[in-house]
């Protein structure tokens, strides 16, 4: 077990130097640059452009750029960000990294408590009405757009209850998580459900379990301890990148409710050209990816004896 | 029974409870707090802890709290480094310059009392008030501004509006100096090199490279805004992140800057023009207008800008239609040709496409009344604007002719013309219509070929690369023509984008930039105009207009056309205020 650990965390280092590399290309491939970014007329002074670059070495030949970069990287300083003046871009996702993780981990416990016995309820009941109203949700969850969804709940909660206010005043308290969170989890909850339920609807015609039902296990025990931990075994594939995206964050929930977080900083520093921004933070998701994965592997073996880590 | 899946289960639920549940817990632990004190003068960063209050709820007829939206966080406050309308709405309250702006954009005395010019309108001297301190009771002394401008020409600070200081002398060497090859004392040596100089603890002094009787006004801009040099050095490349740093000498103290969140202000109790008339002022960060407009319907914002996007909605509504404020703001735009590509290298074919524009049209039913036409490049109410011109007035049967007489027998023999512009939804639909109505005016060919913003941007920085049609604007910096007529369209500066160069404009406008006598100068300006204007670089098209919406218990706004953030942001500082009784009355609180 720990050996495999160990060969997985030492695959990031290829991973993470292809994901620099290959982002490095792309992103000097666009045209304009970090001090492009206000297309109303009001640009930089070219005097102030030059005096700009050659302090940030982005005069420097594209590969000297890049040896530079990771080896810095290989430090973990991130380098500085060209929007954000002053600031690194390590401190930057550290600063902002734990509202948003906080928002991903609260939506996934929310998609989780809604989605898997929504699945398993509506699996158990085929056709009833509870598998209908599932279907019902499900379908609202994945086809309407997180944004509708967004503003349809802050009229309803926001202006027309009055149950939390339209705009966050204090991210303390909890109201302000309320409604983020419900919206970015619907559409993982949907999908939750009915990936749920598909997979209990297969394992449950499985000879194992009417084995076990001709043996006298009681309804629930069969269910709980044969029929879900078996049909959880796609669930728990999809839940590593389904975490790894809710807590790197959404950049239309954030933009919608002014999440403190760090979703805006990726599609802001690809649109602002801030170099540094773009190659920290991708670098960043490939971690996050990367470790959910792993741990997406390593419960496998929890969940299935069959499934060996060693060969 | 404990079985493996019990412990996931159990881990997983622990994992996500101790995420949740802080959020859950009231605010009211014992809180750290760092402050800056003065031990002798010199600065000293102290941490103590504090219990902190929970925040009392506002209770109507106690605090007057002017909430307004702004539409993003500001990436730096910082009066050297910033750059942003946003920021800038930030730097304004807290601090002041050596001259302000009154509510007709005059330059008025702010933190200087008076300004002298020497006989050539080379040399400046500002005279400080008396007695002017900032909010910590620190004397506000004239070396304070020689630092805040030696700071904006600093290159290791390189600020955006670096370039703005270029006027002084010496501070074009210093600031284009190249600091990967000269040492700190080097630097150091042409900064005191720069000629602005505190003579004493009240006289401000400096030389320009040029005659500039314009000066005064440039020095009410963010870049004379006096930092407090100890705090920077004693809070790092952060220190404007933490309150306690940024202490101005300004209407109002920032009191907490929580990024992405919100800003707040109070009133500076000690502002040499008196107290603010409202006691806070927060800005809140709020970037979907929609949900910005929620908020503000229900009473939890005072002041919200009046987007296209809300503008129907708004004004069909009985109540907010009232509360809109929609007037001309001080920026330009204009859809430029490149004058130095065919087939706009002949000037009569220029003219046929800006006089088949129809402007009113465009600000009728494209810009929904947000915006007025206009026939030349300086905005109304600023000096310089010449309200008798009517040249290329919308006609198009003008424009035919002038396109035969320029050899063009039917448009056909023009060929494909391609307007270019950043591809994002709104503009989408503004160019469909402007190659409509060109189409059907002038019977050309348009090809629309939109852009990505970033990528916009950097094509049209070049004459090389800019387009042969496309979307031209301005922002003043300062309301004086100079920053409309010379920063802009001088041979070599942003004019010569699209390859526009006349000298004899160059001529007059250096006359003008030098001539002290006021009226002198203004006729000067407007004769630079004129010629701009017969040379027809382009169609200039409209006048962007500021528009809010202002909930009814605001009162004391005076609007300016450069309140840009909020209405009222540079002439109402001290006098906007809140009605208690109005608000508790409208919302029954």
């Amino acid at each position: 077990m720990i050996s495999y650990f160990i060969r997985r965390l030492l695959w990031l280092v290829p991973v993470l130097f292809t994901v620099a590399l290959i982002t490095f290309v792309l992103m000097h491939t666009a045209p304009g640059g970090p001090w492009d970014t206000n297309p109303l007329a009001k640009r930089v002074d070219p005097r102030t452009e030059e005096i700009l670059n050659r302090r940030y070495g982005l005069d420097k030949p594209l590969w000297q750029q890049f040896t530079n970069y990771v080896w810095n990287a290989v430090q973990g300083k991130l380098g500085p960000s060209y929007r954000l003046r002053g600031r690194d871009v390590e401190d930057v996702i550290i600063e902002r990294f734990p509202t948003t993780a906080k928002l991903g981990l609260i939506s996934l416990a929310l998609a989780l408590i809604v989605g898997l016995p929504l699945g398993i309820i509506s699996a158990l009941k085929q056709n009833s009405v509870v598998d209908y109203l599932s279907l019902f949700f499900a379908t609202i969850g994945t086809a309407v757009p997180n944004f509708v969804l967004g503003i349809f709940l802050i009229i309803i909660f926001a202006t027309g209850l009055r149950w939390v206010p339209v705009i966050a005043n204090d991210w303390s308290t909890w109201r302000p998580w309320a409604l983020p969170s419900i919206v970015l989890a619907a559409g993982t909850a949907a999908y939750l459900t009915r990936l749920t339920r598909a997979s209990m609807l297969e394992v449950m015609n499985q000879d194992y379990i009417r084995t076990a039902r001709a043996k006298g296990l009681a309804e629930i025990f069969v269910v709980l301890r044969h029929m879900v931990r078996n049909a959880l075994i796609p669930v728990v594939t999809i839940l590593g990148p389904a975490l790894a995206n809710l807590v790197t964050g959404s950049f239309i929930i954030e933009y919608l409710f002014s999440v403190p977080g760090m979703g805006r900083l990726y599609v802001t520093g690809v649109n602002q050209r801030d170099y540094s921004m773009i190659m920290g933070n991708t670098l960043f998701y490939a971690v996050i990816v990367a470790l959910a994965n792993l741990g997406v592997d390593v419960t496998y073996a929890f969940l299935d004896p069959r499934i060996r880590l060693e060969k | 029974m404990f079985t493996r899946k019990t412990w996931i289960l159990a881990t997983v639920l622990l994992v996500v409870a101790t995420i949740v549940l802080p959020a859950c817990q009231p605010a009211s632990e014992p809180v750290e707090v760092t402050r800056v004190v003065y031990k002798e003068g010199t600065p000293q960063v102290i941490t103590e802890v504090v219990t902190a209050t929970p925040e009392p709820t506002p209770e109507p007829g106690q605090e007057k709290v002017l909430r307004i939206r702004l539409n993003s966080s500001p990436d730096i406050i910082d009066p050297q480094q910033s750059s942003f309308n946003n920021e800038i709405a930030h730097l304004s309250l807290n601090y002041e310059g050596l001259t302000r702006l009154n509510e007709k954009m005059e330059t008025i005395p702010g933190a200087a009392e008076r300004w002298e010019y020497n006989e050539d309108a080379t040399e400046i001297t500002f005279y400080l008030r008396e007695g002017i301190k900032y909010s910590d009771g620190t004397p506000v002394t004239a070396d304070r501004f020689e630092y805040a401008l030696k700071r904006t020409a600093d290159p290791r600070v390189a600020g955006e509006y670096q370039y703005i200081v270029f006027d002084i002398e010496g501070a074009e060497e210093f600031g284009t100096a190249d600091v990967n090859a000269l040492s700190d004392e080097e630097l150091n040596a042409l900064r005191d090199a720069m000629q602005v100089k505190a003579l004493d603890a009240r006289t401000l002094w400096m030389k320009l490279t040029h005659p500039a009787p314009y000066w005064h006004t440039v020095m009410s801009l963010w870049v004379a805004y006096p930092a407090r040099k100890e705090m920077i050095e004693a809070g790092g490349d952060t220190w404007w992140q933490k309150p306690e740093f940024q202490v101005g000498n300004g209407p109002f103290i920032l009191e907490s800057f929580e990024e992405q969140v919100k800003g707040v202000f109070r009133a500076n109790p000690n502002y040499w023009g008196g107290k603010p008339a409202v006691d806070r002022l927060e800005f809140y960060y709020v970037t979907d207008l929609a949900v910005a407009f929620e908020a503000y319907k229900n009473n939890e914002l005072d002041i919200t800008r009046l987007g296209p996007e809300i503008y129907d909605t708004a004004m069909a509504d009985p109540v907010l239609s009232q509360e809109a404020l929609i007037e001309p703001a001080a920026s330009t735009f204009a859809i430029m040709m490149h004058n130095a590509r065919p087939p706009f290298d002949n000037k009569l074919v220029r003219e046929a496409f800006t006089l088949a524009f129809d402007r009113e049209a465009w600000c009728r039913d494209v810009m929904r009344n947000l915006a007025t036409p206009t026939l030349q490049w300086i905005p109304p109410g600023l000096p310089g604007y010449d309200p008798s011109v009517t040249a290329y007035q919308f006609d198009p049967e003008a424009a035919r002719a002038k396109l035969k007489e320029a050899g063009y027998e039917s448009p056909e023999a023009l060929g494909e013309i391609v307007v270019t512009y950043p591809a994002t939804p709104q503009l989408q639909a503004r160019y469909e219509w402007i190659a409509n109505m060109w189409q059907t005016n002038l019977g050309v060919k348009i090809v629309l070929d939109p852009v990505e913003p970033t990528t916009y941007t950097a094509l049209t920085k070049d004459i090389n690369t800019a387009p042969l049609v496309y979307q031209l604007g301005w922002i003043q910096d300062y309301p004086d023509p100079q920053n409309w007529l010379s920063v802009y369209w001088t041979c070599g500066a942003f004019g010569q984008r699209i390859g526009y160069c006349n000298e004899e404009f160059d001529r007059i406008c250096a006359l003008a930039d030098s001539e002290q006598d006021r009226d002198k100068r203004i006729k000067l300006y407007q004769e630079a105009q004129m010629v701009l204007i017969n040379d027809c670089p382009g169609a200039f098209v409209w006048n962007e207009a500021n528009s809010y919406l202002i909930k009814p218990w605001v009162k004391g706004i005076a609007y300016t056309p450069m309140d840009a953030a909020w209405p009222g942001q540079w002439a109402s500082q001290t006098t906007v205020t809140i009605d208690l009784e109005a608000m508790a009355a409208a919302t029954g609180q």
